[in-house]
């Protein structure tokens, strides 16, 4: 079996009004190579599920989103993703705004193949209020209200990890795997950009395959892109790209989405990303945060 | 902070009459030193809890009269057939049973491990097992017309009760990808565990064991039984005693040969006890 695939194959499985969900957090390991590729494709309508980065705000800027389900869309150290506030701000798309935790309980229930999984949290909160999405429920064991989360099934994932086979074994050792696991088992196909492919021997060993976290299964496609998470980061092997971020945010405020897709997204491929971005020797040198 | 370490029947006492006792399956770390320290201590009206399944350990609590309930997916000891004295205790009518599936017991821990009274579960509506669970009810989906699923009640164990291959002064008890263990003690109000060895050092600060390791918050008490899951195995470390089981299983056919086992392997004449 040979789930390897180019970018551009990967993407065209997905088809206009699917719900995506995408892995990483914030400015952190995201699919950003995958995302420049929906960019140049004629996808539209897509309802996207992430704790967000600037994949959620280039999705949403370039008019391929029609709804958002999030608990936050941030580069961290730029709070507001300046596209994700514009869209917002001019109703440019339907939301879903939930918190981080009911955000995994939806993932995990679509997991499960469950339509819900009560909670407690978010009572007494605007998010049930402005959620229409959400229900309150009794439950036959108790007098209490409950918050029913409701499965968010998604019909495809993309997540970026570090090292992939063709069968589909994705590795990462980064510190955090974020929701990525869930993403891929709450997803009906999951396309994984890999920093490197490996052969099927490398996770035969304990210390390399402890840091497999989903079924080979779960995985659909694998797309081979070193530096593939560039702009955010994908750490141990590189940071998010500080000084690119602060460009992205600038061009919100002066010359817009257009001019920054014009300079590296549309009409180039992924290699020509790279080189006008520095270069991958760039990319992956970028130093890592230190906290 | 350092763990409680407990003596095997010290461990046992710990464990009240009327429990509700979860226990591992034959295939995964059964500690069957605590076992036989509660048929040592006469221990009463236990509710088993098998996680998902049963086995030798329950087929001897049971015969020992240490048992009232039985709430699992399934006892049985493999490729030795029907559990002797479990059949027996079901034809006698000494238990009441309680069925049910092994997504249903993994799924109803996990809404302890959570905090939620219940979680849905497909799969239930239209078999028998769901007919005979009047404590399993069934509810809306509330975002699809005309789709009822179970609505599976928290299953929270008073005690979870489990062996592993190692464990340290903390309370850290690694298990691996025993996972269930860890769902247990999560789930449990108390968790209880024997193990091969407790080594120097922290076993959270080894990056290859944290992950399969549970951390001492959840562990009540630890007890240092080198052997402890004998006659049965211990995955990766030994195996199970073949020739003691077929023992076991052929006495255990009648009330008078599980007698002579307990005499003989159990009471106060053996080794464990005189510790």
């Amino acid at each position: 079996m040979d789930k390897i695939v180019s970018a551009k194959d990967a993407i065209a499985q997905i088809s206009d009004g699917m719900t995506v969900g995408i892995g990483g957090w914030g400015p952190r390991r995201k699919p950003m190579a995958l995302i420049r590729e929906i960019i140049r494709s004629d996808l539209k309508d897509l309802t996207i599920v992430a704790y967000g980065g600037a994949d959620v705000g280039m999705l949403c800027a370039a008019g391929k989103v029609k709804k958002v389900i999030f608990a936050f869309v941030s580069l961290d150290f730029i709070p507001l993703e300046p596209y994700f506030r514009l869209a917002r701000q001019n109703a440019e798309i339907d939301i879903m705004e939930i918190d981080e935790g009911m955000l995994l309980l939806g993932l995990r229930a679509a997991a499960w193949k469950i339509p819900f999984i009560p909670t407690s949290v978010g009572l007494g909160t605007d998010v049930i209020k402005n959620a229409s999405d959400l229900a309150i429920i009794n439950s036959p064991y108790d007098e209490k209200e409950w918050v029913a989360m409701p499965a968010l099934k998604l019909d495809v994932s993309l997540v970026h990890v570090d090292k992939a086979d063709k069968r589909g074994v994705c590795q990462i050792k980064g510190p955090d795997l974020y929701m990525d696991d869930w993403f891929a088992r709450a997803a009906e196909m999951t396309i994984a950009s890999c920093e490197e492919t490996v052969h099927s021997d490398y996770f035969s060993g304990a210390d390399e395959a402890r840091f497999v976290h989903w079924e080979r299964s779960e995985t659909s496609a694998v797309v081979p892109i070193s530096g593939g998470a560039h702009p955010s980061s994908c750490a141990p092997f590189y940071g998010f790209d500080v000084e690119h971020f602060k460009e992205y945010n600038a061009s919100a405020k002066e010359g817009g989405f257009d001019a920054y897709s014009g300079s590296y997204i549309d009409g180039k491929d992924e290699s020509e990303y790279q080189e006008a971005v520095g270069g991958l020797d760039a990319i992956i040198s970028l130093p890592l945060p230190v906290y | 902070m350092l763990a409680t370490q407990l003596t095997i029947d010290q461990l046992a006492s710990r464990i009240p009459d009327g429990a509700k006792l979860a226990l591992p399956p034959d295939y995964a770390y059964c500690s069957l030193i605590a076992a036989r320290a509660l048929m040592r201590r006469k221990a009463k009206n236990l509710h088993l809890v098998g996680v998902p399944s049963l086995g030798f350990q329950a087929d001897m609590l049971i015969g020992a009269g240490c048992v009232d309930i039985v709430e699992t997916a399934a006892v049985t000891l493999s490729e030795y057939g029907l559990a002797p004295r479990f059949t027996a205790a079901i034809k006698g009518a000494k238990i009441k049973m309680m069925d049910a599936t092994c997504p249903a017991i993994h799924a109803a821990l996990q809404a302890s491990e959570k905090g939620i009274p219940f979680i849905p579960l497909r799969g239930l509506i239209g078999s028998d097992i769901l007919a005979h669970r009047e404590d399993w009810k069934v509810g809306k989906n509330p975002f699809a017309e005309n789709d009822p699923i179970v609505y599976l009640p928290a299953l929270k164990p008073d005690v979870a009760l489990i062996h592993a291959p190692v464990g340290d002064k903390y309370g850290n008890v690694w298990v691996g990808v025993r996972r269930e263990q860890m769902l247990m003690a999560h789930a449990a109000s108390e968790t209880f565990v024997t193990v091969e060895e407790i080594v120097d050092g922290n076993l959270m600060d080894d990056l290859k064991m944290k992950a399969g390791t549970i951390p001492g918050l959840y562990i009540s008490g630890i007890t240092e039984s080198d052997k402890g899951a004998w006659p049965l195995g211990i995955p990766g470390g030994y195996n199970a005693d073949h020739e003691h089981l077929r023992r076991y299983v052929d006495l255990a056919q009648t009330d008078e040969g599980f007698q002579q086992y307990m005499d003989e392997f159990i009471t106060e004449a053996s080794s464990e006890a005189a510790e």
